[in-house]
């Protein structure tokens, strides 16, 4: 499976903040969206996600025989840099009720214990109100009922900013374990987790999307080669 | 100082003028005629400069203005004082004893102040000092032209007896902020008109009582009280000048100030804290749910708001009973308010459209929906699919039409009996009509809310609110009400009206609803 974004384009009033920006995402692997502040990265999710109309350009899934078809809801899981719950239910209530919704289309569906076992949430939390979980439990239930819905392509605004580093780190081993089976972008600011994570970098500059590759580099100049593109300085 | 001054007035002018232009931006329409660079443009902006100005001129009068003919000339009317000037003299003393409690803006922590004294880092004893010379300043000359308009013109007071009136306020002003200052030093805290205070609220009560009480018995406090109470303002105020202009703590009285309404703290908007007030009424009770899927989701809602919905709305049935069975027995005893109780009924059911408003729990629920589900729900696409969203917008519909219909239905049930108690119908069709349409409005009212909120939901997942439409519709919903209330029209030529009117836009907002909710209800961004 892959996303295939072509020439996409979207302004605000006259401002064009994407600019016929072109790239293709692939399954299985977990891409770095790297950018400066305001060049368009959460534009770009919610372009995606549908939540903006674009201006121009198009975006699409093709499966591995090249075959395209248009993006549907349940093709994106979009995980918010703020996690957002339904205050009022308990994380087991909010399952049952997105076990339920989403029953047609969840392969093997478990009872809801089990998904909170897998995202360790300590049983006498489960029948607590949302609105009383800390941020990164939020986070956590967030991350998990996207996960459930398997979308073919995951979008992670800011992720494992909130999380503690042992939970951050047990969030980076389930994106690495998941990773086969979506299409993963994260955006982050946080040079280091990109590097960590991301099996590629992809820099939104100017309105375009471009791969850096990392050919024979060391870390360091890689660092290097990321922060000029970002500076707009070098062709990558 | 000059200098200071001139920098917080266009301070506080380039702050009202770019609120200006974001208020006109969320206007629909308007906004589409606006150009894209709306905070560069040199037109916009001189007539926004025109409009703030304007206001700060006509500020100084039009407040004023509104206090005397509210709250002197009207009671002193309706009371029918035999002395206007002793009257006016006697209310002007207590009110300002209530101002000096209530209204002392030198602590005020207003916007325009935390970015003059902490973004800009403006000296704060200069933009403060300044910053009140300025208030009292349009104090004096607002007070001296309205004290003239409406002591000498109308209440007949000396002219040199008008003069004095300002003098009198901005010295209890300075006064009560000599004695806030004093406090501050000896015991750390402040108390400003922010905080909500018995002492202060009992103090004022009393004050409230004093004003009031004596001229609906006929009585006034003498002149002397006046003119002793000047005396001390004036030599407490001369005082407390000195003192207020000397005194070298603002800043730190002000980041306490700040912090405690959480201005400091990250801005945190008005609607975060309406979020914290409604997720703290969230109930959680231990109970199984037979429901599945959106039935189940819509339950759980309504039980874990069951105070703040369905207690309300049972507490306001018991409430109507009381009122309808109370007037049907007073009815049959009380020959006189059979009298008018007939005659209202006749021709004043347009009063009852306000009622019927008053009594829509529309709005507590739709706020709950929003601050305690769809603002979160809404970043889940599952949940923006059509299917469910409109699911659940005719479940969340039916559960406010049973809410509202309940007290409705006792209303409906008592008019047509207290008409027949009070001497009866014309035509049988009064009997039909009156309840069929308290019915209809409470459907309407039920309806109305509900569709408006899922066709122009005016907020972002910030919480900020990025549309006026809808609170533009709301408050037009309530004038439009309130207008109507003082309409005597016949009963059945309103009723019918209304029951007409109230199908069609029942049927339209519905059809509306359903066609255009899952394109407009979703967080605005």
């Amino acid at each position: 499976m892959k996303l295939i974004v072509e020439n996409l384009q979207k302004n605000f009033d006259k401002k064009e903040v994407l600019k016929g920006a072109t790239f293709t995402f692939e399954q299985g692997r977990i891409y770095g969206l790297l950018g400066r502040n305001g060049a368009g990265k959460t534009t770009l999710f919610n372009c995606l996600n549908e939540d903006l109309p674009i201006d121009g350009g198009s975006f699409c899934l093709a499966d591995d025989s090249g075959e395209r078809r248009s993006i549907t809801a349940q093709d994106i899981g979009y995980v918010l840099s703020t996690p957002v719950v339904p205050e009022f239910l308990t994380a087991r209530e909010f399952l049952k009720f997105f076990l339920e919704i989403n029953r047609h289309r969840i392969v093997d569906p478990k009872e809801p214990d089990a998904y909170l076992d897998y995202m360790q949430i300590d049983p006498e939390d489960r029948s607590k109100l949302l609105k009383d979980f800390s941020h990164g439990m939020k986070n956590k239930m967030q991350m998990l009922v996207h996960i459930m819905a398997d979308p073919a392509v995951l979008l992670l605004d800011e992720p494992l900013t909130s999380f503690d580093v042992v939970v951050a780190d047990e969030m980076k081993g389930l994106l690495r374990r998941i990773k086969g089976d979506h299409i993963t972008i994260l955006s982050t600011h946080i040079m280091e987790l990109a590097l960590d994570l991301c099996d590629e970098i992809v820099i939104l500059n100017d309105g375009v999307l471009r791969q850096v590759s990392r050919e024979e580099l060391d870390d360091e100049d890689f660092k290097n080669r990321i922060i000029s593109a970002l500076k707009g300085e070098t062709d990558v | 100082m000059f200098d200071t001054f001139l920098i917080s007035l266009r301070l506080r002018i380039a702050y009202k003028i770019n609120s200006f232009l974001h208020g006109l931006k969320s206007l629909p329409l308007i906004r589409r005629l606006l150009p894209t660079a709306l905070y560069d443009h040199q037109g916009l902006k001189a007539a926004a400069t025109i409009v703030a100005l304007l206001k700060e001129f006509f500020g100084m009068f039009l407040g004023r203005i509104l206090y005397f003919s509210l709250m002197f000339l009207a009671p002193l009317g309706i009371m029918e004082f035999h002395d206007p000037a002793a009257g006016f003299l006697h209310l002007l003393v207590f009110l300002t004893l209530i101002g000096m409690i209530l209204n002392n803006p030198l602590f005020e922590p207003t916007q325009d102040k935390y970015y003059a004294m902490f973004l800009l880092q403006m000296d704060a004893r200069r933009y403060v000092v300044t910053d009140y010379g300025y208030y009292l300043l349009k104090l004096l000359v607002g007070f001296t032209i309205s004290a003239l308009l409406f002591g000498w013109l109308l209440m007949d007071l000396p002219v040199w007896l008008c003069l004095l009136i300002p003098l009198f306020v901005a010295a209890g002003k300075l006064t009560a902020s000599g004695l806030t200052l004093l406090r501050w030093k000896r015991k750390g805290t402040l108390v400003t008109g922010e905080k909500v205070n018995v002492t202060k609220i009992a103090a004022s009560g009393m004050l409230l009582a004093a004003a009031y009480a004596p001229p609906a018995l006929g009585l006034a406090i003498p002149r002397i009280v006046f003119f002793v109470l000047l005396g001390l303002f004036l030599v407490c105020g001369a005082v407390a000048a000195v003192y207020v202009v000397r005194f070298p703590h603002y800043r730190k009285v002000y980041k306490e100030q700040f912090v405690a309404n959480s201005l400091l703290l990250g801005v945190e908007n008005a609607n975060t804290i309406t979020q914290d007030v409604y997720q703290n009424k969230l109930e959680l009770e231990v109970g199984e749910s037979k429901e599945t899927g959106c039935a189940y989701f819509h339950e759980l809602f309504v039980r874990r708001h069951r105070k703040l919905l369905t207690r309300s709305g049972k507490r306001m049935t018991l409430a109507a009973a009381v009122i309808m069975a109370a007037l049907c027995v007073a009815v049959t005893l009380i020959g006189e308010l059979s009298d008018s109780i007939h005659q209202f009924l006749g021709n004043s059911l347009p009063t009852l459209l306000i009622v019927m408003y008053w009594i829509n729990r529309g709005r507590d629920l739709t706020q709950a929906l929003f601050f305690n589900c769809d603002h979160s729900m809404l970043t889940y696409r599952f949940y923006r699919q059509p299917k469910i969203l409109l699911e659940l917008f005719t479940a969340r519909l039916k559960t406010l039409i049973v809410i509202n219909l309940s007290p409705a239905a006792v209303i409906a049930a008592g008019l047509p009996l207290l008409l027949f108690l009070s001497g009866g119908a014309e035509t049988p069709l009064h009997y039909a009509v009156l309840p069929l349409s308290i019915l209809a409005m409470s459907v309407f009212f039920s309806v109305h809310t509900l569709v408006l909120y899922y066709l122009l939901q005016p907020y972002n997942v910030g919480l900020e609110s990025r549309s006026h439409a809808y609170s533009i519709v709301n408050t037009a919903t309530y004038v439009v009400c309130y207008f109507t209330m003082n309409l005597e029209l016949p009963t059945v030529i309103f009723g019918l009206c209304v029951i007409g009117f109230c199908v069609v836009y029942i049927a339209v907002a519905l059809v509306l609803a359903y066609r255009l909710a899952p394109r407009t209800f979703k967080l605005r961004t």
